[in-house]
């Protein structure tokens, strides 16, 4: 069954943090998303993912994916830990680079940044009611859909 | 480098008391001041991993802290701020599991709960003595809550015979052999790492894993405290509809029995599946080293059965799950006995039944919770095959998890044989996620603030 993850950090507003956002959205294409990419595809748990920035102000890193948060979470700061350094570099509030290095304190991290859809959805794995959130394909998941392709 | 000091653990970390009665004690604080002298007073009698206990003596006393409890304790403020709490206790520890997959306590929340006692005896006298000490001595700063609504106000186990629990297996059986020293040999055992906290590591991390909480919780551990009814009547009478499906040529009590077995993954007597799939065997029946990985398909232990899951051993693991576990694992200390009275023969008697509780563990997140996903949804293992995805541990799974197959599958050699709509053996009935302080960290705690 699919979850959505709703990522949004509020990017700091001084002129070198904007300066850098120019320039990742510059080399996006070419140098991270190819290593988002990749480590998607070795997941085989994700539906679909995007990152958008949101006048300059918010970055939101959007996905539907399945199974656990806490896998889906320390697999990714693995995988993509470079690429997630450069976005929380930007992100208010931010712990020190280091403090990434630590599985529990980037979960920590990214789950306060986590938001909550409108409306109910199907109860997540703690047990709360999650968002609303529609699926054409009920609860199928990943890798039930690719091994029927 | 380092070396767990057992003077410094409570002794229920170290080892699971072989003692036939237990009592949990639940308070919420009224006077911290008051609350912590109780504390203090009480310290010297908890039982800690050095007391010998080959003389079996009586009580063996244990504590337990809230999220909640530190705060109406006052050592959230004293040791550092709460802000800086916050940013350094798991969310697990602080936020208390939905109602929907811990149960409900009756009559109050868990995040009442501040302080938990936990006695262990031999005798019923010395249990209901010590638990009117602890009452008397309590009652200027702590007010007990009671889930319980017959018999003594407090949760009680006790031991059934042959050490079973109430679906009638034996239980206790397979425990992590802990690495307590990290200069020893023993390469094959289990890092402390992954029960003791203070020593956290980049591949088995727990927090606080710095400053002055880390201080305070080192060499404590968190404990899962729970109480599950057990459904015994659903059970029985399920084995009674289905053994002869499974088993059309055995009689239908040996069928029942090869049931079972095949939905725990261990015959009654404890004898793994694994090892032994057609019958029980006791020279087999405290056997724990054993593995699944000449049994991919689930011929010997299905794979959905319930010790398979809770204990994955040489499973792999799928590739988003790996990273999770680097060391190995999820690994669990469990301590549990059973209360209520067993049932006899399949009838249900409308009588509250099932176990007490703790799993002990660094990294609730990724041993607890992580287990308990498996259980109500085994998809961690290619093992699994992609079309049942969404199936469940057949013994244990919660048959609400949205979008689960509650369906269970067992390989013969004539075939695979279909259990439908597994029925649910068991509930949760309140769930307190417990700091178990080590004994520094329990003075500390029992301080009044400068």
């Amino acid at each position: 069954m699919a979850h959505a993850l709703n990522l949004t950090l509020r990017i700091k507003q001084d002129p070198d943090t904007l300066k850098r956002l120019a320039d990742i959205a510059s080399i996006f294409p070419t140098k991270i998303q190819p290593k988002i990419d990749a480590a998607l595809r070795k997941s085989q748990i994700v539906h679909f993912a995007r990152v958008l920035v949101i006048e300059n102000r918010y970055l939101q890193v959007i996905t539907e994916y399945d199974g656990s948060h806490a896998d889906y979470t320390e697999f990714f700061r693995r995988e993509l830990a470079d690429v997630f350094a450069m976005l929380f570099s930007l992100a208010e509030d931010a712990p020190p680079p280091e403090a990434m290095q630590d599985a529990n304190k980037f979960f920590e991290f990214s789950k306060g940044l986590q938001l909550r859809s409108l409306g109910d959805g199907e109860k997540d794995e703690d047990g709360n009611v999650g968002g609303y959130l529609f699926s054409a394909y009920g609860n199928r998941e990943v890798r039930e859909i690719l091994s029927k392709l | 480098m380092a070396r767990i000091d057992p003077a410094n653990v409570q002794g229920i970390v170290f080892q699971l008391y072989r003692y036939p009665l237990s009592r949990h004690l639940l308070f919420r604080v009224k006077d911290a001041s008051e609350a912590r002298a109780f504390l203090r007073k009480w310290i010297v009698q908890v039982t800690h991993a050095a007391v010998d206990l080959s003389q079996r003596p009586e009580p063996l006393v244990n504590i337990g802290v809230t999220w909640t409890g530190l705060a109406a304790l006052g050592v959230i403020g004293s040791v550092d701020t709460l802000d800086s709490a916050t940013s350094a206790f798991p969310s697990e520890f602080r936020i208390a599991p939905s109602a929907a997959i811990a149960g409900a306590w009756k009559g109050f929340a868990s995040s009442d709960v501040h302080l938990t006692i936990h006695l262990h005896c031999k005798t019923e006298a010395k249990l209901a003595e010590t638990t009117g000490e602890i009452r008397a001595d309590a009652a200027s700063g702590l007010v007990e809550l009671s889930p319980v609504e017959d018999g003594d106000r407090s949760i009680s186990g006790r031991v059934l015979g042959n050490r079973r629990l109430h679906f009638g297996f034996r239980d206790g059986i397979s425990q992590p052999a802990v690495k307590w020293d990290d200069a020893a040999a023993g390469d094959h055992l289990v890092d402390f790492r992954h029960f003791i906290l203070g020593y956290s590591s980049p591949n088995v991390p727990s927090s606080p894993s710095e400053g002055p909480w880390a201080d305070l919780v080192r060499d404590g551990t968190y404990g899962v405290f729970q109480r599950v009814q057990q459904n015994v009547a659903a059970f029985e009478s399920f084995l009674t509809r289905n053994a002869a499906a499974l088993a059309p040529d055995l009689p239908i009590a040996d069928a029942r029995e090869l049931l079972a077995a095949k939905m725990m993954g261990r015959w009654r007597n404890g004898t793994p599946m694994a090892l032994s799939p057609e019958r029980p065997d006791d020279s087999s029946a405290d056997a724990t080293e054993f593995g699944y990985s000449d049994d991919p398909t689930g011929a010997r232990c299905p794979v959905a059965a319930h010790v398979r899951i809770a204990n994955r051993r040489d499973q792999p693991l799928i590739p988003v799950v790996e990273p999770t576990f680097p060391a190995g694992g999820p690994h669990l200390l469990r301590r549990g006995m059973a209360y209520g009275p067993e049932l006899q023969g399949e009838e249900d008697d409308g009588v509250d039944r099932g176990l007490v509780g703790m799993f002990l563990c660094a990294n609730p997140r990724t041993q607890y919770f992580i287990v308990m996903h498996w259980i109500n949804k085994t998809d961690f293992s290619p093992v699994f095959n992609v079309d049942r995805l969404h199936w469940q541990d057949m013994m244990m799974g919660d048959r609400s998890t949205p979008g689960v197959v509650t369906k269970g599958a067992i390989r013969t050699a004539q075939g695979e044989v279909l259990l439908n709509a597994l029925p649910q053996f068991i509930k949760a009935q309140g769930t307190l996620l417990l700091l178990v302080p080590g004994m520094k960290g329990l003075s500390r705690i029992a301080r009044d603030p400068a």
